[in-house]
């Protein structure tokens, strides 16, 4: 008999204690055991995670009112500038930003690391001021605790796929996707592979705007499609992408947010990011929803692209699984060539951990989202030919 | 023990003495110099491999030679340091260790150093996202 579960059959479960929740990981081995039919009349929830560097990262921080008050017009924290072209004491603080006294070595990214880590930071602001803000400057001390809002929002996150990374050039190139050696002396690669939240859902049935997420060790939710989402991408068996396709933007309280979830790093000669625990719980629904979330990462695909082509459009020296990328080398015309990620997989393994004893303990229910992402399957069983991709909008 | 690796730290007064050549002759070993740098005048810094060609060698004495001339011996891993609260075990200086002497483990995926491998180049140091690795050479 074919599986069908309602959210509220799940969350009903999740609050008696009854729900079956297993890591992505886990499903992926009861798939090849058991059959992904099987997997799924057992499953209710399918937790997934991933924890990498996400450039398109940032916050939203409110410093109360001053008195005298002051329209900040410039602000800095840590000496790193924050967007202040927003109201008086708001500023949104981007995780890229370096500081204009440490450089490369401190960014915004930091000073969220900071702020979650409950360290103090020096805020800096100045304004023209103006017959209702008439204050000029302002300088102090902020915490996280003692800022009146913090707002996690990152524009694009989550990355479905991503395509990998060689460098046949040459030279050493130093790039967001780390230090590629010349003539093809390393891959570069980053997801979380079977663990990645949107390979798992690959054609968007149950992620969508509304979803809750676990970001940064806290509460979040999907805000929107992130910036650049492309359903259109080229798609394989299941209609997983075959490179970068769908994203999201990402929103919570970073208030709730724990030290460890948020961490900057610096891509030498690249700069600042952020890496970003999220996890996403993937309700199963149906056959289909758990034949995805089972899928193997000798099925998942991407393309090693060659960095040492400076254009929007790399070429790609060839289609790879994620099985391969993971062995720790793969074959690129004859030769050996060392892999490794740069997103990290223990983390991704902890995150998708904690989100499922999250909801085994009845701590994390499930939400419905309030309208699919642009280019979501209908559920109807089809591998998606994605014909909603080309209606901006999707089925509102 | 067969084979080893280690660094020798020369005082600048030692700099110029031959301990290579009375390392191959009077102990048998068979040296591979990995890594040099040495400034007549100044103190210097090798990276040795050491290799008793089956005990026909005499590892053990050459290494207690060199000591009694005066060179400080250290090992790979005194010379090297990753900060575990630092590191993100996200496998960015894997890559490019083109020794072999990083790796994930392939259960725990936390990040694994193999000292015997390593040729304290320092490529490790600039790819590391998290600025978790120091290298001194």
């Amino acid at each position: 008999m074919a599986v069908h579960r309602t959210y509220e059959e799940i969350n009903d479960k999740i609050k008696s204690g009854k729900v079956v929740v297993v890591t992505a990981e886990e499903m992926v081995a009861m798939g090849m055991r058991d059959g992904a039919a099987a997997a799924a009349k057992k499953v209710d929830v399918v937790t997934t995670a991933t924890f990498g560097p996400m450039c398109s990262s940032g916050a939203f921080l409110n410093f109360g009112h001053t008195e005298p008050p002051i329209r900040m017009t410039r602000v800095w924290l840590n000496d790193v500038p924050a967007y202040a072209g927003i109201a008086a004491v708001d500023c949104y603080i981007g995780a890229t930003e370096e500081s204009e006294t440490q450089g490369q070595r401190y960014g915004g990214a930091h000073v969220l690391q900071d702020l979650v880590e409950g360290r103090t930071i020096r805020l800096r602001a100045t304004s023209p001021g103006t017959d209702c803000y008439p204050r000029r400057s302002h300088e102090t001390e902020v915490t996280l605790a003692g800022l009146r809002d913090a707002t996690l929002f990152n524009p694009r996150n989550c990355y479905q796929n991503y395509g990998a990374a060689a460098n046949t050039t040459d030279s050493v190139l130093y790039t967001y996707m780390g230090t590629l050696l010349p003539r093809l002396g390393n891959v570069s690669y980053s997801t979380s592979g079977q663990l990645s939240p949107m390979l798992k859902d690959p054609t968007y049935r149950t992620i969508g705007i509304g979803t809750r997420v676990y970001l940064g060790g806290g509460e979040g939710y999907v805000a929107w499609e992130g910036t650049q989402h492309n359903p259109e991408q080229e798609r394989s068996a299941g209609g997983v992408p075959v490179g970068g396709a769908g994203t999201l933007a990402l929103i919570g309280d970073l208030k709730t947010m724990k030290p460890g979830y948020l961490r900057a790093a610096t891509f030498h000669r690249y700069g600042v990011t952020l890496y970003v625990a999220i996890g996403v719980a993937i309700p199963v629904l149906d056959e289909d929803v758990a034949a995805a979330a089972a899928r193997p990462e000798t099925e998942l695909y991407t393309a090693i692209l060659d960095y040492g082509v400076p254009s929007r459009n790399r070429p790609a020296l060839r289609r790879v699984s994620y099985a391969e990328l993971r062995s720790g080398s793969v074959d690129i015309d004859g030769t050996e060539v060392r892999t490794s990620p740069v997103s990290s997989y223990r983390m991704a393994r902890r995150i998708a951990a904690e989100l499922k004893d999250m909801i085994a303990a009845g701590g994390f229910s499930l939400t419905r989202p309030v309208r699919p992402l642009r280019g979501a399957a209908t559920g109807t069983g089809d591998v998606p030919g994605l014909a909603a991709a080309a209606a901006p909008g999707g089925a509102i | 023990m067969a084979r080893t690796r280690v660094v020798l730290n020369f005082p600048a007064a030692l700099v110029e003495k031959p301990v290579t050549y009375h390392l191959v002759r009077d102990f048998g070993l068979v040296v591979n110099i990995l890594r040099a740098e040495i400034r007549p005048g100044e103190a210097g810094t090798l990276l040795f491999e050491l290799d008793d060609r089956d005990g026909q060698g005499d590892l053990q004495g050459g290494l207690e030679f060199v000591a009694r001339e005066g060179v400080r011996i250290q090992t790979i891993s005194g010379r090297i340091t990753i900060d575990q609260d630092a590191c993100l075990d996200c496998g960015a200086c894997i890559g490019p260790c083109f020794a072999g002497a990083l790796a994930l483990d392939p259960t725990s995926y936390k990040l694994l150093f193999d000292d015997t491998r390593c040729v304290l180049c320092k490529v490790c140091v600039e790819a590391c996202p998290a600025g978790a690795i120091k290298v001194a050479f």
